[in-house]
């Protein structure tokens, strides 16, 4: 239970680190590193909503508390307030590719479960075990 | 009647006394034991012992990279060396986590060590002063220094496999590496 949160926060912890340290080169003018932060706030924030919103019982506490450590570290990437795109600016000449993206590409690793599946898991078994005998039936039957 | 009042309020002044007392008996505690920590600070607690909230990155940045390339070839080195950092981030990032007992990751590391020893002979080989190959030869020796103390064992089954990783098909250390293919420019000097 609770694999989908899991794997997200993994993948958080990846990118994390990835990005403090590209925090602490060029990429820390630059906007794409901006972006990327911002998109992992946001990402962070639509995990602990979804999160308060599931039926998954256990673990939550400890999810919560890996959701805010991570929350906590994204929020202390240094990105100067006044940035631009780096290559723009003549600093970042490594071609098309921007490290900032890439790193935050790392989510894209994931691709199983989706919450969606994860919910219906937890739903269908609420749904076919009966609570006083434990017998299984394909649609709640009271026994 | 009267009495009964009276009692009432010496059991309502007890209660107050009480209280106090247990109030400082708390006190006490805290000041003698330090505050318990409660179960989700305890957890955070954990978790930022993972991955400290203003820990230096788990790679320094590469000296390199604060001075402005001169050269095609100066830049091809110092781009890479910066490509490298974040790798050698994600990789001490994954071995936190379930990686480290996994094929993946040495297989990524290898691969790294190989790659950083092309690059520290290309560095060795080029036409830069050898000031500047000293310097980005010591970046280089840096990280083949944090390469050497993540997971080398290749024998270790697929996290994948062992049921553990149940993120799908992808690979984070294999993901982590490709970070070196956003480089497209410059083109490797000739003598790489």
């Amino acid at each position: 239970m609770g694999t989908y949160f899991k794997n997200q926060l993994r993948s958080y912890d990846v990118v994390l680190a990835t990005l403090q340290v590209f925090s602490k080169d060029i990429c820390s003018r630059c906007i794409g590193l901006l972006g990327a932060q911002t998109k992992v706030i946001k990402g962070l924030k639509k995990l602990r909503m979804d999160l308060d919103k599931s039926p998954i019982p256990d673990n939550k506490k400890e999810i919560t508390a890996h959701i805010e450590s991570c929350e906590k570290i994204a929020n202390a990437i240094e990105v100067e307030e006044e940035c631009e795109c780096q290559k723009t600016a003549g600093k970042c000449k490594i071609g098309a590719g921007c490290f900032a993206l890439g790193a935050l590409e790392l989510m894209n690793e994931i691709t199983e479960p989706s919450l969606k599946t994860e919910e219906e898991g937890v739903t269908k078994v609420a749904k076919l075990v009966c609570e006083n005998c434990g017998a299984e039936e394909p649609v709640p039957v009271v026994h | 009647m009267k009495g009964g009042r009276g009692t009432l309020e010496i059991t309502k002044r007890l209660l107050k006394i009480t209280g106090e007392l247990s109030e400082i008996a708390r006190l006490c505690i805290e000041e003698i034991e330090g505050v318990e920590e409660s179960p989700v600070e305890e957890l955070r607690r954990r978790y930022e012992g993972v991955m400290p909230e203003k820990a230096g990155p788990a790679v320094k940045p590469v000296a390199a990279a604060k001075e402005e390339p001169e050269t095609e070839e100066e830049l091809y080195f110092a781009n890479q060396l910066r490509g490298y950092s974040g790798v050698l981030a994600a990789f001490e990032a994954l071995d936190r986590d379930i990686c480290h007992n996994g094929c993946s990751l040495p297989a990524g590391m290898i691969t790294a060590q190989k790659r950083l020893k092309r690059l520290k002979e290309g560095i060795s080989n080029s036409s830069l002063s050898e000031e500047k190959k000293l310097r980005l030869e010591n970046g280089v020796n840096d990280f083949m220094q944090r390469l050497e103390s993540l997971p080398q064992d290749k024998s270790q089954p697929c996290q994948k496999t062992a049921g553990n990783c149940t993120i799908g098909a992808g690979c984070f250390a294999s993901g982590a590496l490709k970070l070196l293919d956003l480089i497209t420019e410059p083109v490797p000097p000739k003598n790489l």
